[in-house]
């Protein structure tokens, strides 16, 4: 019974992670038609913004919620300058280069901003332990969980609920599904598709640096930890079909399990079972699973 | 009734390697150094560009490098073989064999799915490395002295001959490349890129173009880190890490995709970059790389090695053209 | 003698589209055939099927007496189904002597050729009679990406069409020509196969062309072959006037209409 829990817990606790992880990438993807690699290195950025915030917030003696919301209000803002400045220098000058140009571009930009963090942090590694610590814990199953992970699930939940319901039941969302569905078309109706396309980079990268913000108190934040988030945020993406939030949803939910089940029963497989879950979807749909149907070409 | 030219690329490729050679003892042992490591990223990046070619950016040849190396350092170390040709053969065909497995997996993507996927089974298996105590975990393994066909150098000599043999291993291995690549499958490799439906509709299946390009690409990343490991003697989990795949795509970006010379020109100013960059900015090399790369991706996504042609085509025409207003002149 | 080309009950469904609903279109060895309709109609499709391009959800594809439901594109261009594109589909980044040079090697000669050299003298000058040909050799030294739309269409037509197959088929193959040259090059081409009796599928949205070359029509509405025989009977047909060409008014054209049909 109390193994039932913790997989579920464990579960849910992952899946919210993944979800925070691949969101912001996905959405990127499904507007900008790009793949940003440098969402690993937002993710990094974020973080260090939270070590720092909170580590302010403490200094100064302030309460535990609002180290969190300096923190996050840091990593928002810093992911939404660098962001705009990608978006505006670099990337909206690639538009309809080669994919593997663009892609690169996004790795040169992962590298300098991994160094750039090196540079700022001395390259050790930080913590931000204290909102998390002093949240405590909490009993589910017979098993004790900090408040502050579990509350992740609800956060990770709400931010799910929040972007559903911008792109659903908003103006400027059904813009930006417009765009996601034929940019060309959404130009011709009036849509400022650049507009829309520098927004939705600020928001990805925003989001990029929340999910790092909101990982910064259960780990040691290091440089280099960007490159195994964007992969994971890839297979996350991948499995769900690239540029679906409602796939990315799905992906994080199936992985999230899919690494439980393994680390309570197989533990030996659990670091792979991010990799096996996915090549497992793509032997079946090449594309991930809500993979909107490809255009005819001829 | 085909005439027999002179093809230029075999004949600097040759006359690259037999002055490198003759030079070999000559010039200091840090060019002669940077100018072994090149030999291993320039094979590796020569893999790069075929995909490339074909349209498709691999982040994952590092895998190769990797495979290519540790054949070398397992064999030496298992199976006590310690000639370098018996161990090149093994990096070779070991990177090819892998590639083939992964490639039938692989071939059916493009795109972002290719990089992305290429990069992911790259990083599954660094992460592997480092744990596996055979591979040395992450420290790695040495790799010991080399005999070659019965030659065994020791001291400076072995430095000589490790030099001699990465330069025409190099020399061999993209040879055979150009070859390949001068022939009709060399174009239907860029045909793919071009336009896959037209491909499928002349008879070839796109799938196992792609699938035989990749293998190539792998055994060239093989032979690649086999020169790496037998330069360095030693080789280490990083060779897997997506930073050293990295590097081979800023080769083939720098010096572009027209030839098989442009990533042995690329992967040379890269050692030379690198050897400078970590001396000047020994944190942030990593960073100035970025830099250099997104210059490049913004100002001449082309490669360096199109502006050459284009001068050198540019020289061409205007000679042509003064010949022939001179013939011009004869005839009326 | 059967048929060189016999389909029965071909269907194809995307999702819950039908595209085409069952239909039986077959052609005879030397047969010029038109395939009329309106956007939607089903045309393309069609072709896509008997080309491989699309796998049918019902129906088979009988090719010389074979059954060759399902082979992809690849294996039945090497057993002599020849198509060409409403988009010209080339290979941009080459010359168009290159392109054909690439057809050639591919199409013509043996799997066992791919490790020649490319620029092989035989293989140029083949190219580029093949151009001339077809009247585009001025074109061979310029890169496809910058050729006009004409003389595109035409090197499309050629490219596929270089290893003398059995069956042609050209998805509107004078769209995007313009008018004056449009019954010059159909002209042409039809009387390049009808002197190697190569039969032709060809879809036309200019019924002047129609009515002038074609030896059988098919017309098509809404998935379905509403009218099927003899040039005049098809035009005569009261659902065909209805649904197609009109109230017997100048034919209907829908020429540099690129709306997927």
């Amino acid at each position: 019974m109390s193994t039932l829990s913790a997989v579920v817990v464990d579960a849910a606790s992952f899946a919210a992670w993944l979800f925070l992880v691949a969101v912001g990438l996905t959405l990127v993807f499904g507007v900008l038609r790009l793949l940003n690699i440098a969402h690993g290195a937002f993710y990094s950025v974020g973080a260090y913004a939270a070590v720092y915030a909170i580590g302010a917030s403490v200094t100064l003696g302030w309460a535990t919620w609002i180290q969190l919301v300096a923190a996050l209000a840091a990593a928002v803002a810093i992911g939404a300058v660098i962001g705009l400045l990608t978006e505006r220098c670099i990337l909206g000058r690639l538009y309809g280069y080669p994919e593997p140009l663009v892609l690169i571009a996004t790795y040169a930009l992962f590298l300098i901003l991994d160094d750039a963090t090196k540079l700022v942090s001395g390259g050790g590694s930080l913590y931000a332990a204290q909102p998390r610590d002093s949240l405590g814990q909490i009993g589910i199953g017979g098993l004790q969980y900090p408040v502050y992970d579990v509350a992740l699930i609800g956060v990770s939940m709400m931010l799910a609920a929040i972007v559903w319901f911008v792109l659903n039941r908003t103006r400027v969302g059904r813009c930006v599904t417009a765009v996601v569905f034929d940019s060309e078309i959404s130009a011709a109706m009036g849509i400022h598709v650049g507009r829309i396309k520098t927004a939705t980079f600020m928001v990805g990268a925003a989001l990029g640096c929340l999910a790092g913000a909101l990982t910064a108190p259960k780990i040691a934040v290091s440089p280099g930890m960007g490159v195994e988030v964007i992969v994971i945020a890839f297979a996350v993406v991948v499995v769900g079909g690239l540029g679906s939030i409602p796939g990315a949803l799905l992906g994080a939910a199936i992985i999230g399990l899919a690494r439980a089940l393994t680390a309570h029963l197989l533990p030996e497989l659990e670091i792979f079972a991010v990799y096996l879950v996915m090549a497992g979807v793509l032997a079946v749909r090449p594309f991930g699973l809500l993979a909107p149907a490809q255009a005819r070409r001829i | 009734m085909t005439r027999r030219q002179i093809d230029w690329t075999i004949a600097t490729l040759l006359g690259v390697a037999i002055a490198a050679s003759l030079s070999a003892s000559g010039v200091p042992g840090w060019i002669r150094y940077l100018g072994q490591l090149s030999t291993a990223t320039a094979l590796t990046s020569a893999g790069v560009m075929i995909l490339l070619r074909a349209g498709l950016l691999s982040f994952g040849q590092g895998l190769f490098y990797f495979v290519g190396g540790y054949a070398v350092a397992l064999t030496t170390k298992l199976a006590a073989i310690t000639d370098a040709f018996v161990v090149l053969l093994v990096a070779t065909i070991s990177a090819g064999l892998v590639a083939v497995i992964l490639g039938s997996f692989l071939a059916r993507y493009r795109g972002i799915f290719f990089s992305m996927l290429t990069l992911a089974v790259s990083m599954v298996v660094f992460g592997i490395a480092t744990k596996v105590r055979l591979f040395g975990g992450s420290d790695g393994l040495n790799i010991g002295l080399m005999s070659y066909a019965g030659y065994r150098p020791r001291g400076a000599d072995a430095q000589w001959s490790g030099f001699v043999f990465c330069i025409w291993v190099w020399a061999a291995f993209s040879i055979a490349t150009h070859i390949l690549l001068r022939s009709r499958f060399g174009w239907l490799i860029r045909a793919v890129a071009d336009n896959e439906v037209r491909v499928e509709y002349l008879g070839y299946s796109v799938k196992q173009i792609v699938w035989v390009a990749y293998t190539l690409a792998g055994m060239l990343g093989g032979a690649g880190g086999a020169l790496a490991g037998l330069s360095a003697r030693h080789v280490d989990p990083q060779f897997a890490y997506w930073t050293t795949a990295g590097d081979f795509i800023f080769v083939v970006l720098l010096s572009g995709q027209a030839s098989i010379l442009s990533p042995a020109f690329g992967a040379f100013l890269l050692e030379v970059l690198r050897s400078y960059a970590s001396a000047l900015f020994p944190d942030q090399w990593q960073s100035v790389f970025g830099a250099m790369m997104l210059a490049i991706v913004l100002f001449l996504p082309v490669g360096l090695d199109r502006l050459v042609t284009l001068l050198w085509s540019m020289t061409r025409k205007a000679v042509s053209r003064r010949s022939r207003s001179l013939a011009g002149g004869v005839v009326s | 003698m059967t048929d060189l080309l016999h389909c029965t009950g071909i269907q194809c469904r995307f999702g819950d589209f039908v595209a085409t609903k069952g239909i039986d279109p077959s052609v005879k060895h030397g047969e010029i055939v038109g395939i009329i309709g309106a956007n939607g109609a089903g045309k393309t499709t069609l072709l896509n099927i008997i080309s491989g391009y699309l796998k049918p959800t019902a129906g088979r594809v009988m090719f010389r007496g074979t059954d060759v439901t399902g082979m992809p594109p690849r294996a039945l261009a090497r057993r002599g189904i020849a198509r060409s594109f409403q988009v010209p589909q080339l290979f941009a980044s080459g010359t168009a002597r290159e392109n054909m040079m690439v057809a050639l090697s591919l199409l013509v000669d043996p799997r066992t050729s791919l490790l020649r050299r490319f620029s092989d003298r035989g293989l140029f000058d083949k190219a580029q009679r093949l151009l001339e040909d077809y009247r585009i050799g001025e074109h061979a030294d310029a890169v496809v990406a910058h050729i006009p739309q004409g003389v595109r269409k035409l090197l499309d037509i050629a490219m596929a069409t270089c290893a003398s197959p059995a069956l042609v088929l050209l998805d509107e193959p004078t769209s995007g020509v313009s008018v004056d040259e449009k019954n010059d090059l159909i002209g042409r081409l039809i009387e390049r196969f009808r002197k190697t009796s190569t039969s032709v599928i060809f879809i036309e949205h200019d019924m002047e062309i129609v009515r002038e070359y074609a030896s059988r029509v098919i017309a098509l509405y809404d998935g379905r072959i509403i009218a099927d025989g003899d040039v005049a009977e098809v035009f005569a047909d009261r659902d065909v006037v209805r649904y197609i060409t009109g109230a017997g008014v100048a034919p209907l054209s829908a020429d540099g209409c690129h709306a997927p049909a």
